[in-house]
């Protein structure tokens, strides 16, 4: 909210200054992001044009002489409309103009105009001119314009916290202000004549919607003349960021401006036999609103309506057949308290954010409503030439009436860890204009009925707390006592893994959980988790893998000719098991380029058995058995990729990407990925083994090559091996070996396998036998043969 | 009368080839049974007026062979190791051959070091779901449907679920199945929809819960100073501006005093001095409503942070899309 400060200080006298106002204001919650400062810097006064001429070069243009009391000054116009006699704010050289622009002495066609007849716009009062503003008000020549009109005035921009709709109006700012520096608030002026005619024989209110408007207050006026409003009251209404329109449209603005009570204006000749009936809307009736648009109703709306029209949507807007035009004389006001849950429910299923639903919706005084109207037709009657009648309407039948909460003495210093003295909480909360009784346990308050957001004795402990100064509370350590170790042991199980990746030269990423549900079905050809409301299309669903995040990741580095890149990511993914939305913690890796970019040692590439080695390595440290089995998978490349299993359940993949992710990606080159489910492998982990006992009779080693065909998996070769006897300790591979001399598609795999016996050194004789049985057995099992037979 | 020996004697010591051949000579010259050792036992058969010029001499010649083979010892001593160096020679100025280890997330940094400051004042980590329902959401943290607060927690829908906009539903359930003195924090990734450079629809928060008998502001002033003082350092200061939050009365926002111009006012904290990190109150009696506590027994504090936001505030980083882009240039800072 914009709370211009000459504004504010109309009802606080203080003499501090707009910093210290600011400050005091933010550390008691009302929050003073900013102090605007006007662009108008310079000298604008103001003169009486002298002479009208037509400029000897264009027909468009006239050259006038203006007088400021001192000098005269010459200056070149295309408003043909300002005449002699006329008095305008002229600019002097060196004004810096509200939108910015600089004045100069400049030649137009030839002719040197001095100085600038400033419009409305220049001066900041109006968003658009398109003519010079000629002074209506009696002011002497040669006045300071900026200093007369307070057009210098700055600003405050400040954020007001959904609790208090009390300071969405320049008075409940005063307010607060006036407790902090201990000054009175000054209320405005009310005053306003009332004829004799009773406002009920023009007007009858009929409230059938009680729940959604518990109070209507409407009054009646008439002969009122519309015009545009005076300087001062434009200069207040664009600071605090709301166009001008005509004099009774910028008075009900100034007025909710002011109070926080949003009121509305009908051009009183729209509403049939004067007569308004405030009832719940019907789904489905349609109106067109002041914002041109035409609405559908949900049927939650509370309408203001005559007998024939929707006239308005109570506390939202007003309809475009009843607002006020050039033409109004006669008009209806109209200040009412509407349901907050209602107004919000009504402006988010119309979409319709107005100034008054965004006051209604947060709560407005329910009882201010007399001095609103007052208010309100003070200003009609001041500003427009209204008259009003005696009296007004107000349906109100179920009075709100102020909250009686007791606030223990005890209970206050328990919380806020300190001792206030009772003197100063009673001052304290008199400056907010509670009714206060000290009692023996504590203060026995009645709060006011704008301050909604006070019901629990917690509410005046902050209120006591905030206007007190948090400051002045003397920090206590807390006794806090640990209960167990700090972390869970999956979230310590989850920080070993990333340990050993990081140390295996993967860099950790953080990637959003969003994915496009096209792309993943694109790609994976499965249904993701969609979103109901997502932001844009490419993040409608929550991703099912982690590839998709890291893959942006990787394709982020790559367009920037990062090549090398080693990447992990640890985060939830997300699917639908029979309908109900699952969430798996998996741990993702990439990896693409140069297997050890920075070690020149070492030329070789990423590969698909270098990403197992992470496995082998995470199975190794982690303590499980992670195997992984040959498994065509759609999205991963044919012959190179498998599932990995643990203790026979699926748990993760393995494999190069297939090309259609370089595609839709735009990436070139082999990109291997490993996706694995930590919350299984951390159910399966005994990280907390035994050590196995070092043994003390030496071992044994035999190699041997065995020639193996495409497709076979060695990893049968070494499982049989492992169950030969009871003394293998260890079994491997040392060397694979593709050469001319063997034929096409067969490699040559050596493996050795280690024997060992705890108890004794085993014989070269007996492990010969068992070893050539065994090689001999694989060859008959297998249909393999060794290399050198 | 030795002129000859000791010409002879210095030849063959300069034409040592190795440091083998110059011992060998040493004890021909000058061992036991040395030529120059044999010598010296001659003296005595010498007629006596002639021994002492002869002893003179002859050990003016000992000494002067000794010195000989010092002087040829070093300087083989030095070739051998200058032809010993020439084959092991690495040349260790060329880069060393690198096993690049990789780096930890900066949010992961934050969070680890935000994690050990608080379980060191006796707090516990606890996780939850990422997909949540209203009720822990919104309703059991005293923000019914139509409660204006919402419009800060802009959430993404999954039918009747949402993705959680803080993790302060991780401390209902906590609540919900443990009874006090409790003290947890919880780290975890949070939504919601808003998207820009000071903006992310998905990110890092840390809440915190401490409930226990006669817990005060005092006690969670100390605390989140101590905090602030550690994560950014012993000068820095904290101040509670009072807010609102639904969910904690009375409520405030933490700032803490600029590190770049200690609180004087600079370009960095806006000219306030100030830079808010996290927000904070004791916890509302609703809250502790819903979960079955006593209100009467039990306060608390409760205080929620973005870890991006103090990474960004820790390191200076001005664009919290950084932290999604993981270009590998950004995270080997870390
Ligand atoms: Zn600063």
């Amino acid at each position: 909210m914009l709370v211009p400060l000459e504004w504010l200080r109309e009802y606080v006298q203080t003499d501090w200054t707009e910093e210290e106002i600011a400050n005091r204001l933010t550390m008691a919650g009302i929050s003073v992001k900013n102090i605007v400062v006007p662009a108008i810097k310079g000298k604008v006064v103001c003169a009486i044009v002298k002479k009208v001429q037509p400029h000897p070069n264009s027909e468009k243009l006239h050259v006038l002489e203006v007088f400021d009391g001192a000098n005269t000054y010459r200056t070149v116009t295309s408003d043909l409309t300002v005449g002699e006699n006329s008095r305008v704010a002229i600019a002097m050289p060196g004004t810096v103009l509200s939108n910015g622009s600089i004045v100069e002495p400049a030649s137009i066609k030839g002719i040197l105009s001095e100085v600038v007849m400033c419009s409305l716009e220049e001066l900041g009062l109006e968003t658009k001119s398109e003519y010079v503003y000629q002074i209506e008000e009696e002011i002497p020549i040669g006045t300071d314009l900026i200093r007369y009109w307070k057009i210098d005035d700055r600003v405050l921009e400040v954020e007001i916290t959904p609790n208090r709709p009390d300071c969405l109006g320049i008075i409940g700012i005063a307010r607060e202000l006036a407790a902090l520096c201990g000054a009175p608030l000054q209320m405005p002026e009310i005053d306003f004549e009332q004829r004799n005619e009773d406002v009920n024989d023009f007007l009858k209110v009929s409230v059938e919607d009680l729940d959604g408007c518990p109070r209507y207050c409407a009054g009646y006026m008439e002969s009122v003349k519309i015009n545009h409003s005076p300087i001062w009251l434009r200069r207040r209404l664009m600071n605090a960021g709301i166009r001008p329109i005509n004099n009774v449209v910028d008075i009900s603005n100034y007025v909710m401006l002011e109070t926080g009570h949003p009121v509305h204006i009908f051009d009183y000749s729209q509403i049939t036999d004067g007569h308004i009936i405030v009832r719940k809307a019907q789904e489905g009736e349609q109106v067109t609103l002041l914002d041109e648009k035409q609405y559908t109703l949900k049927g939650i709306e509370t309408l203001i309506a005559d007998r024939k029209k929707i006239i308005a949507i109570g506390g939202i807007m007003g309809a475009m057949n009843s607002g006020v035009t050039d033409c109004t004389e006669k008009i209806a006001l109209e200040v009412a308290y509407f349901n907050p849950v209602r107004i919000r429910k009504s402006s988010k299923s119309l979409n319709i954010k107005s100034d008054a639903s965004y006051r209604f919706e947060r709560g407005v005084d329910p009882n201010d409503a007399i001095f609103v109207m007052k208010r309100l037709m003070h200003f009609v009657e001041k500003i427009a030439h209204g008259k009003a009648t005696k009296g007004f309407v107000d349906i109100y039948p179920q009075r709100i009436s102020p909250k009686q909460v007791f606030l223990r003495r005890s209970r206050l210093h328990a919380v806020l860890g300190t001792t206030v003295q009772d003197q100063r909480v009673k001052e304290i909360l008199e400056s907010l204009e509670m009714n206060v009784h000290i009692t023996k346990d504590g203060w026995k308050t009645q709060i006011p009925t704008f301050r909604n957001d006070i019901s629990i004795e917690e509410d005046i402990i902050e209120e006591v707390g905030r206007i007190y100064g948090y400051e002045k509370i003397d920090p206590q350590a807390p006794k806090i006592t640990a209960s167990g170790k700090g972390w869970s042991d999956l979230s310590l199980f989850r920080k070993t893994i990333r340990q050993i990746l990081i140390g295996s030269g993967f860099d950790e990423t953080v990637n959003l959980s969003f994915a496009s549900s096209s792309v993943v079905k694109d790609l994976m050809n499965i249904d993701s988790l969609k979103l109901k409301n997502p932001m844009t299309e490419d993040m409608d669903c929550l991703r099912p893998s982690l590839i998709f995040g890291l893959i942006d990741a990787l394709s982020y580095n790559v367009k920037r000719q990062i090549k090398d890149v080693k990447i992990f990511e640890i985060a939830k993914t997300y699917s639908l098991n029979n309908g109900v939305p699952v969430e798996r913690e998996k741990i993702g890796i990439v990896m693409m380029g140069q297997l050890n970019e920075e070690d020149y040692t070492d030329n070789r590439s990423a590969s698909l058995l270098n990403m197992k080695g992470v496995l082998d390595e995470l199975s190794s440290h982690l303590s499980v058995d992670l195997q992984v089995v040959p498994e065509q998978i759609d999205w991963l490349t044919a012959g190179r990729s498998g599932k990995i299993l643990l203790e026979g359940e699926e748990i993760g993949v393995i494999g190069m990407l297939n090309s259609k992710f370089n595609q839709v990606y735009d990436i070139k080159g082999e990109i291997y990925y490993m996706e694995l489910d930590l919350e299984r492998i951390f159910e399966k982990s005994k990280i907390c083994r035994q050590p196995k006992e070092i043994p003390s009779f030496p071992a044994v080693r035999r190699d041997i090559s065995i020639l193996i065909p495409v497709g076979f998996a060695s990893g049968q070769i070494l499982s049989f091996f492992a169950r030969s006897s009871e003394y293998v300790e260890k079994v491997g591979v040392s060397d694979v070996y593709k050469g001319k001399d063997l034929p096409e598609g067969v490699v040559s795999v050596t493996f050795y396998v280690i024997y060992r016996a705890f108890d004794r050194s085993l014989t070269d004789e007996e492990i010969n036998t068992i070893f050539e049985k065994t090689v001999r057995d694989i060859e008959d099992t297998f249909g393999v043969k060794r290399r050198f037979a | 009368m030795f002129e000859q020996l000791k010409k002879d004697a210095l030849q063959k010591i300069e034409n040592a080839n190795d440091l083998e051949q110059l011992e060998k000579l040493r004890v021909a010259l000058l061992g036991k049974k040395g030529t120059i050792t044999e010598q010296v036992k001659t003296i005595g058969t010498l007629p006596a007026q002639e021994r002492p010029k002869a002893g003179k001499i002859l050990n003016e010649l000992k000494q002067e062979v000794q010195r000989a083979i010092e002087a040829k010892r070093e300087s083989l001593q030095r070739v051998e190791a200058e032809k010993l160096s020439a084959k092991m020679w690495v040349d260790v100025t060329l880069p060393g051959a690198r096993r690049r280890v990789g780096h930890r997330h900066p949010i992961m940094k934050t969070l680890e070091e935000i994690e050990i400051i608080f379980v060191s004042m006796g707090f516990k980590v606890v996780e939850g779901p990422e997909i949540e329902d209203s009720w822990h959401n919104f309703d059991a943290l005293n923000t019914p449907e139509w409660h204006p607060a919402r419009d800060e927690h802009d959430s993404f829908y999954l039918d009747d679920l949402l993705l959680r906009t803080h993790t302060s539903p991780v401390q209902i359930r906590t609540m919900l199945s443990e009874q006090p003195p409790i003290a947890i924090i919880s780290p975890g990734r949070v939504y919601r929809r808003d998207y820009d450079a000071t903006h992310l629809p998905m990110f890092t928060q840390v809440e915190g819960l401490y409930v226990d008998e006669n817990v005060s502001v005092a006690h969670l002033k100390y605390t989140l100073e101590k905090f602030a003082q550690e994560i950014f350092g012993k000068q820095r200061r904290i101040r509670l501006r009072p807010s609102f939050f639904p969910f904690t009365e009375p409520s405030f926002e933490v700032d803490v005093s600029c590190g770049v111009c200690g609180g004087k006012g600079c370009q960095a904290c806006g000219y306030s001095g100030w830079l808010e990190i996290l927000g904070a109150g004791m916890v509302h009696p609703n809250v502790f409503r819903n979960v079955g506590y006593d209100p009467e027994k039990w306060t608390g504090f409760a205080f929620g942070m973005g870890v991006e936001r103090i990474t960004m505030l820790k390191y200076n980083i001005k664009d919290m899309r950084d932290f999604v882009r993981n270009d590998k240039r950004f995270l080997e800072n870390f």
